[in-house]
């Protein structure tokens, strides 16, 4: 996968940085080459290769020139905010949309002008599931592998073999209307594999499961990579990412603000130590101690004046002593503390945080 | 796959009892009732029996068909259908077929009704049965068109009714005009074709090759020119999900009836 981005440096809060006085903290700017590289070692065509993709609502740019690939057999987890570009995208990647600009190609072939083509070897999870809801979900297996040019006959697996892998053959003869959302979701997992694809776009994979059936599901998307498939699926959930995902990108007002793998993004983000002071002027004396350590940043917490003081450092717990023993030589009184590791949180709060919209 | 669409509209039409009452039920006891009636006088049999037809075919295809493909849309089922392999085309086939079917067999039973209870058999029975399928290649193009319009099913019941008007105008018009040589008036409107068909069952000697032709060719022309218009307005994803951005959203949603 090569998710990267082109987005500018949006402007954050100053921070006092060790080397070289304020600076404005960049997003992880992630480039193709070295992604790209695992697909041209392979000798393989990405399964999806989005370039310079924009589409735009009237004057309102949803999605603001991304270069999106996903290389065969990976899960790619496309994360991002409310409102930052990821559903359009996949609407540009599934054909029902038409780009503004950019090009899209999925499976080697124009997902618009060719969607007959493409649909023979994509599967997809729709967010809302667009399934009728007097069927059951027997027969909506069975008319989906007749839609997709599957005869009964065919020695494909069999819609009961479909149902059972998802955990819903109990169910099989029960109305689709009168399926929980949990269950819905699962009929259209059964119904993206139905035909075999190499490819497939899960939009939201585990909204509304319980913590029972997300995990079933996360077993069966791991699964399908086990079997040779690729797997783009957009989440809200971080932890659905870093638990299923090889590459993750994260979308932010349109653009792809960072990419990479899970160990790449959080290796870009420092871990942070959050300590409360009693007042301005301690923060002031252990911010002489703690400037050397990493990036420091102060800011009032409390109404009675209590100051917070942040560093951002690459040693957390080096420099969790350092700053301890700073604060028992000065005799400061410290309130809360934390230390919080870097994780895909971090990124992703890092990310979504700093920045206005510019759209 | 059109078949396996058609059985799937099929069994959910039989499962839907409001549906199954509006498209199957009502038609038939509607125009029972109509049968019951005294039978008109001379050639107000023909006219009578072109206009309960083509109420028929509104109701039963039109209507239907257009909260059918209101309903699928809105609730992403044609979306889904889209996902396969299957064409447009036969997507709509297999979406409208059944309303298709249903109205073709209910005015035929009709014309069976009317012809034993008012005593009026038509000379030429297989121009029934051509004016019928040549309504309903008309109202197939317009049911096409109004869906590209309508938001919901609830929508489809204010969208479908310029055409019910239109429709009885036109045959309203085309009965009022006598059934001899090329009538442009009668053939330019949407239901006048069709009604020149019809109303030649009963009137043999109107049935001349050239009206036949002129006629049938006019059925074909307006269900290509209401098909033609669907193309470039017709949407396969729900109207909420482009909303927000207004008519371009809109524009930019819309993708044509093809492939």
């Amino acid at each position: 996968m090569t998710p990267r981005t082109r987005s500018s440096s949006p402007p954050t809060p100053a921070r006092h940085d060790p080397r070289g006085g304020p600076r404005t903290a960049s997003h992880q700017e992630t480039h193709a080459a070295s992604h790209a590289a695992s697909h041209d070692d392979a000798g393989t065509e990405p399964v999806i290769d989005a370039r310079g993709l924009v589409c735009r609502y009237g004057s309102f740019e949803a999605v603001r020139g991304i270069d999106l690939q996903v290389g065969a057999g990976q899960i790619v987890a496309l994360l991002g905010t409310n409102g930052a570009g990821k559903t359009t995208t996949l609407e540009a990647l599934r054909g029902e949309r038409a780009p503004d600009a950019g090009a899209v190609r999925v499976l080697g072939a124009d997902p618009r002008r060719q969607r007959r083509r493409v649909a023979a070897d994509l599967g997809i999870v729709f967010q809302d599931a667009g399934l009728p809801e007097d069927l059951n979900p027997r027969e909506t297996v069975t008319l989906w592998q007749r839609l997709q040019g599957i005869a009964a006959d065919a020695g494909r697996r069999t819609p009961d073999a479909l149902l059972e892998q998802v955990g819903l053959l109990a169910r099989a003869e029960v109305a689709v209307g009168a399926l929980s959302g949990g269950e819905r979701r699962r009929l259209e997992l059964a119904l993206a594999v139905a035909a075999d694809p190499r490819l497939i776009i899960i939009d939201e994979p585990t909204t509304g499961m319980d913590p029972a059936s997300r995990r079933t599901t996360w077993e069966l998307v791991r699964g399908l990579r086990d079997e040779g498939r690729s797997v783009l699926l957009t989440t809200h959930y971080l932890e659905e990412a870093e638990a299923l995902a090889d590459h993750i990108a994260i979308m932010h007002h349109g653009r792809i603000a960072a990419a990479g793998t899970l160990e790449e993004l959080v290796a870009a983000h420092r871990s942070t130590i959050d300590v409360q002071l009693a007042c301005e002027r301690d923060a002031r004396r252990l911010l002489d101690h703690a400037r050397p350590l990493g990036d420091t940043t102060t800011s009032p917490s409390t109404p009675d004046g209590r100051v917070r003081l942040t560093v951002a450092t690459d040693t957390p717990q080096r420099d969790l002593h350092r700053l301890l023993d700073a604060a028992a030589d000065l005799e400061l009184e410290l309130g809360r503390l934390h230390a919080t590791p870097a994780s895909l949180d971090t990124v992703f709060h890092h990310l979504a945080d700093d920045t206005e919209d510019p759209r | 796959m059109s078949l396996a669409l058609l059985r799937t509209e099929l069994t959910l039409l039989y499962r839907d009892s409001t549906a199954f009452t509006t498209a199957v039920a009502l038609p038939i006891v509607i125009g029972g009732l109509w049968a019951l009636n005294d039978p008109p006088i001379g050639q107000g049999i023909a006219a009578m029996a072109v206009l309960q037809l083509q109420l028929m075919l509104a109701f039963t295809l039109h209507c239907l068909g257009v909260m059918v493909l209101a309903a699928r849309r809105e609730r992403g089922v044609l979306r889904r259908w889209r996902a396969s392999t299957a064409s447009d085309t036969a997507i709509l086939i297999g979406t409208l077929g059944v309303p298709a079917g249903l109205a073709i067999v209910q005015a035929l039973a009709l014309t069976g009704a009317t012809a034993w209870l008012w005593d009026a058999v038509p000379a030429r029975p297989e121009l029934v049965l051509a004016g019928v399928v040549g309504g309903v290649l008309v109202l197939l193009g317009w049911t096409v068109l109004v869906a590209a319009f309508t938001r919901s099913s609830e929508h489809s019941m204010i969208t479908t009714l310029p055409v019910i008007l239109l429709l009885v105008f036109s045959t309203s018009f085309a009965l009022s005009r006598p059934l001899v040589g090329l009538d442009l008036a009668v053939l330019a409107l949407p239901g006048g074709p069709s009604t020149q068909l019809m109303r030649m069952a009963w009137d043999a000697d109107a049935a001349t090759a050239p009206a036949l032709l002129s006629a049938g060719g006019a059925c074909l022309a307006h269900a290509l020119l209401a098909l033609g218009a669907a193309r470039a307005r017709f949407r396969w994803t729900p109207q909420h999900r482009a909303a927000h951005g207004g008519r371009a959203a809109r524009r930019s949603a819309s993708t044509s009836v093809s492939s």
